[in-house]
């Protein structure tokens, strides 16, 4: 009798010790950043986050989703973390490879609530919507229960489109036993309405542990500075950055007809480009169910009356016309691209005129120095409502 | 006596390591088994 009273004491001490553990911790990490730094930063741990993207989404931030292109080409002048990186016109950057329209739904309704200023800006890809649509493996990695949770949670978005959702995310994860009983469980108790005590008591609880856990992976395993950022955005002479800008794409862009930079060409392209030739023939963007989540990100959106821009990311002809992307591939794309636009009044940011343009890609399809300078023009307008 | 108390404050101990133990695991252990995914535009 005397060892388990001796071990009810123990494991007592020990839950108190946790739990002062989790209030320590979390105090440390509360309120932390506000700055750029964090908005630009481009990290799972960041994307993952509902906390650390609340936090740090002040009235003069704009909330991008997207994917690579936020990733590639950081250190150009031109890339926004260098270019918008002012106290009153910031980006908070979500988005990387892989990162499609479903993640962006969840990610929307887990955050959207939180955006002071009502607007929101979807950079849309081509390459998502491969016939086969979001990738499984790519999307269980980067999936995340904090957001989901938090869209489940969110009582502006309706039962249909969050149905539409789980759905839809059910499908891509039936690979994995452990996040598709997750989700199972989540889907009972915040869709089908089983067991309100269950909801009240352990998934309240267990809302808060994933808020908790993947905020603090965020604080404690990335670097930030701790400075804010304190000047005021001044509009630069876009022109002349433009000029600035093909001196910048001429010295990087020295060994092929692709406009592709220099590293990037000798490192992935060279070896196998002959091998490239025409390899994207059979290329069709008709059918995908990328459309269907891309409907659900604007149902997301619509439900809590954010204004949406899409910034249609055009082709790189040069590289295309190598690979043989048909034509009228590309065009079946982008018209269909508008009319979802259209249909839901989104403000579509067309940039198909921009394809044949040397230095505004810097490698194969992600945005280069003229690139850059064009939609950041057009992200200050759309969050200064110039439109 | 002197050693009943030595039992029992070992006992305690033992226990409290044992538990925070299991609590900080469970806290930090991942047992989603998610694949790594690369990207790789081709």
């Amino acid at each position: 009798m005397k060892k388990l009273y001796s071990f009810l004491i123990g494991a007592a001490l020990a839950v108190v010790t946790f739990v002062i553990y989790l209030q320590w911790t979390d105090h440390r990490i509360a309120g932390r950043g506000d700055n750029n730094s964090i908005r630009y930063n481009t990290t799972v741990d960041k994307f993952a986050s509902h906390d650390v993207i609340v936090d740090n989404m002040g009235k003069d931030t704009l909330l991008v989703l997207g994917s690579s292109e936020f990733q590639v080409g950081k250190s150009m002048k031109q890339h926004p973390q260098n270019m918008l990186d002012f106290k009153d016109m910031n980006l908070m950057m979500v988005g990387a490879g892989y990162y499609q329209s479903l993640w962006h739904a969840i990610a929307l309704g887990s955050v959207g609530e939180s955006i002071q200023n009502g607007k929101v800006v979807l950079f849309v890809s081509p390459q998502w919507f491969k016939t086969e649509g979001a990738n499984p493996d790519a999307f269980l990695s980067r999936y995340s229960a904090d957001h989901l949770l938090h869209f489940l949670q969110n009582e502006k978005i309706d039962k249909a489109t969050k149905q539409g959702v789980i759905d839809r995310v059910k499908e891509l994860v039936k690979g994995n036993p452990v996040i598709a009983k997750e989700i199972s469980g989540y889907e009972a108790v915040y869709l089908k309405g089983e067991n309100a005590f269950l909801r009240d008591t352990y998934y309240a609880w267990h809302t808060g542990l994933t808020a908790y856990k993947a905020k603090y992976r965020f604080y404690m395993k990335n670097k930030w500075s701790k400075k804010d950022n304190h000047d005021s955005y001044v509009a630069p002479a876009w022109e002349e950055l433009r000029e600035l800008a093909i001196r910048d794409g001429e010295q990087a862009v020295t060994t092929n007809p692709f406009y592709v930079n220099d590293g990037y060409y000798n490192k992935r392209l060279k070896s196998d480009i002959k091998k490239l030739k025409g390899y994207q023939k059979d290329y069709n963007y008709d059918e995908s169910p990328e459309y269907g989540d891309l409907e659900l990100f604007l149902q997301v959106a619509e439900s809590m009356d954010l204004k949406v821009m899409f910034v249609g990311i055009p082709f790189n002809h040069f590289w295309t016309e190598y690979t043989e992307l048909p034509v009228q591939t590309q065009q079946n794309y982008f018209a269909r691209l508008a009319a979802v636009a259209e249909a839901h009044d989104v403000h579509y940011l067309d940039l198909q005129a921009h394809t044949k343009e040397p230095y505004w890609f810097r490698d194969t399809v992600h945005i280069g120095w003229k690139g850059w300078l064009d939609i950041n023009e057009e992200l200050v307008k759309f969050k200064n409502e110039e439109y | 006596m002197k050693n009943t108390k030595v039992r029992i404050a070992w006992d305690i101990l033992r226990a409290y390591v044992l538990v925070l133990m299991i609590l900080l695991l469970l806290l930090w252990m991942d047992f989603t088994k998610v694949p790594q995914f690369i990207y790789n535009q081709f």
